[in-house]
């Protein structure tokens, strides 16, 4: 499939705190999770979502799956505003479909599989008569490269991979346009990864999906993705085609990220030895002031501490929020 | 190389209502002082099994059926419970995947550190704070004299299982199991304690056991690495050989389904992995292997010698059966 520059997805200005209260007297306070998101995805690609824990990544592919509302801005699904007063467009419900990490907490262990798929079948499809029904729902499990005996057995009788291809069934048997994929192959063994990974890919061209990727693996980054937003602590850092960003980063976390990941899954990366790790994220109760990226950057500077920089254009499509760009683009520059 | 701990032939059984799981089965290794041996496996390959026996924390329904593990010379599997929790946190320790379990929430960390030291020693752990700040200080543990004073929920994941690194190496042990120790940390902080192992390592002489799904990681830190496959050895051999010229259809397997190459599909093992009370006959990845023989499905392979690296495959040695290539 072509991928185009139009936008099927438009997140726009995204804020979503949870409120925790601390201490005995409770003074209330919040887990900024997402702080003035913006990000387009494009029709036909895949775009990956990468950043640690407390990067706001699964609250983003909640919130873009319309299973979270956000506190402020719009998500909009070819201009339509998929949360316009307040519930989420019923018009639009099915276009967008989500997959979690663990299809165990994802699939009703009391339900067959038939019924499983039955319901969103059933919901897409009111009035189906049941041989229709269980017509439809082997198609499905075919192409999700299951067999027919599958049909009638229940979560718990599958392995983790088969039980992950039942969520991948049901999320398009909604007919979607968008999949948000979060972190859907972590928690399986790598033999068996492979063969959803690829599943995946089948099922994007067959059925032109385009797709939110959510993880924290730059491998699979690399193998998969068009595009990359690097996120950290609620915000998106650095932004832009895929092999750019893995050839010449410009944050000093994507450096981080890209030098922390192992090699033989991540060869491909440019890894800058000045960028080792160092530090813990801090809490997204409490966000540094300034550049959220200050405590563990190796090249802060006084003005860091001022105010989080603006995602900057670097080259074409890519973007990096980061004063010092200038001088961590170099190797950018060079190449191009 | 000094040998510190000698497996040998070690079969560890659990006896559950729906039949044996034989999670480790004929298994036997080697692990020289000062080294970093790497155990590699998926979910059912007997890592864990493994890693609980050689700490001494194997409970019923597991049973050790055969084999001996002899540390420093003494077999572990013949030592009473009071012998054994002498050896136990002071000569073998470890850490384990998530450090929220094994740490109490409502006593300091600097304190449940010093009960460690308290154990061997003996008088009360208050005494031991100050020996405290000093192994928070070698864990890297920022600004350690209040940290020790710390509960664990007011610290981060990768802080805490720094905290339980301290607490292996309290009594400078000559071997840590460390079983997942980064799985459930960020990819930033996984690099920053796998350092911190290799940095220990150095500097204590400990040798560490590491074990991980994650192969990709162990080809970095670990000098040797052992694959195994549902409770069996595949293959050991160094990092760099296991890398270069994997030996095992298994391991060539998971090398491949790790190397992601831009826009490719991913190489795939097919199938999945075996149930260990009904393993398949034979060798217990020949339904999946793509080189397998007639051979393979009639008897195990034996594990052979080549040129110092251990191999359990009938691509080798006097089977050695067609044109294979390596």
């Amino acid at each position: 499939m072509v991928i185009t520059m139009e936008a099927i997805l438009s997140v726009r200005n995204i804020r979503k705190y949870f409120p925790v209260s601390i201490g005995f007297l409770g003074s209330k306070k919040y887990v900024r999770a997402l702080d003035d998101v913006d990000l387009d995805l494009y029709e036909g690609e895949v775009l990956a979502l990468v950043g640690e824990s407390g990067s706001g990544k699964t609250t983003l592919g909640r919130i873009i799956a319309g299973l979270l509302r956000p506190d402020q801005g719009k998500i909009l699904y070819r201009g339509i505003d998929i949360y316009e007063k307040g519930g989420f467009k019923k018009e639009v419900r099915h276009k967008i479909q989500a997959v979690f990490q663990n299809p165990d907490s994802s699939l009703n262990p009391r339900l067959q599989i038939f019924d499983i798929l039955g319901e969103s079948i059933l919901s897409r499809e009111p009035g189906l008569s049941r041989e229709e029904v269980l017509d439809r729902a082997i198609k499905l499990l075919k192409l999700v490269g299951l067999v027919e005996d599958h049909i009638f057995k229940y979560p718990h009788e599958l392995s983790g991979g088969e039980r992950q291809r039942v969520a991948i069934a049901r999320a398009i048997s909604m007919e979607p346009e968008i999949l948000v994929a979060d972190e859907i192959v972590t928690a399986l063994d790598v033999s068996v990864r492979a063969q959803i990974m690829n599943l995946l890919m089948d099922l994007k061209e067959k059925l032109g999906l385009s797709i939110i990727f959510i993880t924290h693996d730059m491998g699979l980054v690399w193998s998969i993705s068009d595009r990359v937003a690097i996120m950290y602590l609620g915000k998106i850092v650095e932004i832009g085609p895929t092999e750019s960003i893995f050839k010449s980063p410009v944050h000093p976390y994507t450096k981080m990220l890209l030098y922390s990941s192992p090699t033989a899954s991540s060869a491909e990366a440019y890894k800058d030895p000045n960028y080792k790790a160092r530090g813990e994220p801090p809490s997204p109760i409490d966000p540094p002031k300034g550049c959220r990226f200050i405590t563990r950057c190796p090249i802060a500077v006084d003005k860091c501490s001022k105010e989080h920089p603006p995602l900057t254009r670097i080259f074409g499509e890519h973007m990096a929020a980061c004063i010092r760009y200038t001088d961590t683009a170099k190797g950018y520059m060079l190449q191009k | 190389m000094e040998k510190i701990l000698e497996i040998s032939d070690l079969r560890i059984y659990y006896y559950l209502p729906q039949g044996i799981i034989k999670a480790v089965d004929g298994v036997s290794f080697d692990i020289y002082k000062g080294e970093i041996f790497g155990i590699a496996g998926e979910s059912g390959s007997g890592k864990s099994t493994l890693a609980l026996a050689i700490s001494g924390l194997l409970r019923p329904p597991a049973k050790v059926v055969s084999g001996r593990i002899l540390f420093m010379g003494r077999d572990l599997l013949s030592l009473d419970s009071e012998e054994l929790r002498k050896i136990r946190g002071k000569e073998i320790s470890m850490i384990f995947q998530d450090p929220s379990t094994y740490l109490n929430p409502v006593y300091t960390t600097g304190l449940q550190v010093a009960e460690v030291f308290e154990a061997h020693r003996g008088g009360s752990a208050r005494k031991y704070l100050s020996m405290v700040v000093k192994l928070f200080r070698m864990v890297k543990i920022a600004d350690p004299e209040r940290r020790v004073n710390a509960y664990p929920h007011q610290m981060s994941g990768g802080m805490k299982q720094r905290v339980l690194i301290s607490m292996a190496i309290a009594e400078r042990p000559k071997l840590i199991v460390a079983d997942e120790p980064t799985s459930a940390l960020d990819v930033t902080i996984q690099a920053e304690i796998v350092e911190l192992l290799n940095e220990i390592r150095r500097e204590t002489g400990s040798s560490i056991i590491f074990i991980t799904h994650d192969l990709a990681l162990l080809l970095e830190i670990a000098d040797r690495i052992m694959i195994m496959y549902a409770g069996k050895v595949a293959e050991i051999g160094r990092a760099e050989e296991i890398a270069k010229d994997p030996l095992h259809p298994y391991t060539k397997a998971l090398l491949a389904s790790l190397r992601y190459e831009r826009k490719k599909r991913l190489q795939s093992i097919p199938g999945s992995i075996p149930s260990l009370i009904s393993p398949p006959p034979g060798c217990r990845f020949h339904p999946r292997c793509q080189y397998a023989m007639d051979i393979c499905s009639k008897r195990d392979p034996d594990s052979i010698n080549i040129n110092g690296r251990i191999v359990s495959c009938f691509l080798y040695g006097d089977h050695h059966g067609g044109d294979f290539k390596r």
